[in-house]
């Protein structure tokens, strides 16, 4: 007997390239007793396919499957109740980053005020020159300097007019 | 977490800095923010970049008992009255200011003819108010420094 259309059946089968007409010629092929030798090899795979495609679902497949598709939506979904500490986490957590800003700025302005000259603790730029001129500067100066000395001049003056008045 | 710690930090430096701009104001800045104060007088700055100044650049020329004043002033106002307002209001005013003030400037003098007030950090006087109503007239001289006894002396006795 010539198996050449099997043979090339088989061919195509193992490219992937048969039809499902033509895989079920093999099924039913190797199902037959007298196989010959040379494809028996193949036959136990046809076989064991056979087996596969008779396996069927039972009776109660569906029934089972809808009690459990109930059973699930049934399920109540609780809420996770938070821990007072993971309620408090994120006020610690930033209550951490002001005490580390607040160190830092303490540290820091402490720092500045060592480093600085004395306790003369005016803002510089809060003194805008009246003049840019030196000389006109020291004028004022002057000026300022006779205001003390007048007014002592005047308080030494009354106090010797009169001492009980103006002690 | 790295962002974090820069964002704090950044936080952390613009809080210092803005704190260490914070600085104190003199009183006649106060002064001059009364009602009618500021156009009422006509006030005279030396700031301590021009005093340095005078001190480096004019040692020389500057006679001893002034050269001897500037190292221990840092600023000086002098203000004066223009006219507009009564020497009693600004005296008032100024008086009136200081008042308020009572916990930062301590009376030294208070005499029918000046008040001598004081702002003092420990031992040391930092700012000093001169205000002379003599002769029916309003002078203020507002001097910051760091002044010592000795100097305050020195100041308040015949300087020429």
């Amino acid at each position: 007997m010539d198996y050449k259309y099997i043979e090339q059946l088989l061919e195509r089968y193992w490219n992937a390239e048969t039809t499902l007409e033509e895989e079920h010629i093999l099924r039913t092929f190797f199902r037959q007793s007298d196989v010959p030798a040379h494809l028996n090899r193949y036959a136990a795979l046809f076989a064991q396919l056979d087996a596969e495609a008779a396996h069927e679902l039972d009776s109660r497949f569906d029934e089972r499957v809808l009690r459990r598709i109930a059973d699930d939506e049934r399920t109540v979904v609780r809420a996770e109740r938070p821990t007072l500490l993971n309620v408090i986490r994120p006020l610690m957590q930033a209550a951490a980053a002001v005490v580390v800003v607040v160190l830092t700025a303490y540290g820091a302005q402490r720092a500045f005020e060592r480093a600085d000259r004395g306790v003369w603790d005016y803002n510089p730029a809060s003194f805008e020159n009246s003049y840019d001129n030196p000389q006109q500067a020291y004028k004022v100066l002057q000026e300022g300097l006779d205001i003390f000395s007048r007014t002592a001049q005047a308080d030494t003056a009354r106090a010797a007019v009169n001492p009980e008045t103006e002690p | 977490m790295m962002k974090k710690a820069l964002l704090l930090l950044l936080v952390a430096l613009t809080g210092t800095l803005t704190l260490s701009a914070q600085k104190e104001t003199d009183f006649t800045s106060r002064f001059l923010e009364q009602d009618h104060v500021e156009e009422a007088v006509f006030c005279q700055t030396v700031g301590p970049a021009m005093i340095a100044q005078l001190v480096t650049a004019y040692s020389g020329s500057l006679s001893p008992e002034v050269a001897a004043q500037l190292k221990n002033i840092k600023s000086m106002r002098v203000v004066t009255a223009k006219g507009t307002l009564a020497p009693d209001e600004l005296l008032r005013i100024a008086l009136n200011l200081l008042q308020q003030d009572k916990g930062r400037y301590t009376e030294l003098a208070e005499k029918s003819h000046y008040q001598l007030y004081a702002r003092k950090k420990k031992d040391t006087i930092v700012e000093l108010i001169l205000i002379d109503t003599q002769h029916a007239q309003f002078n203020m001289v507002n001097v910051t420094g760091t002044l010592d006894a000795d100097a305050l002396q020195q100041l308040i006795s015949k300087t020429q």
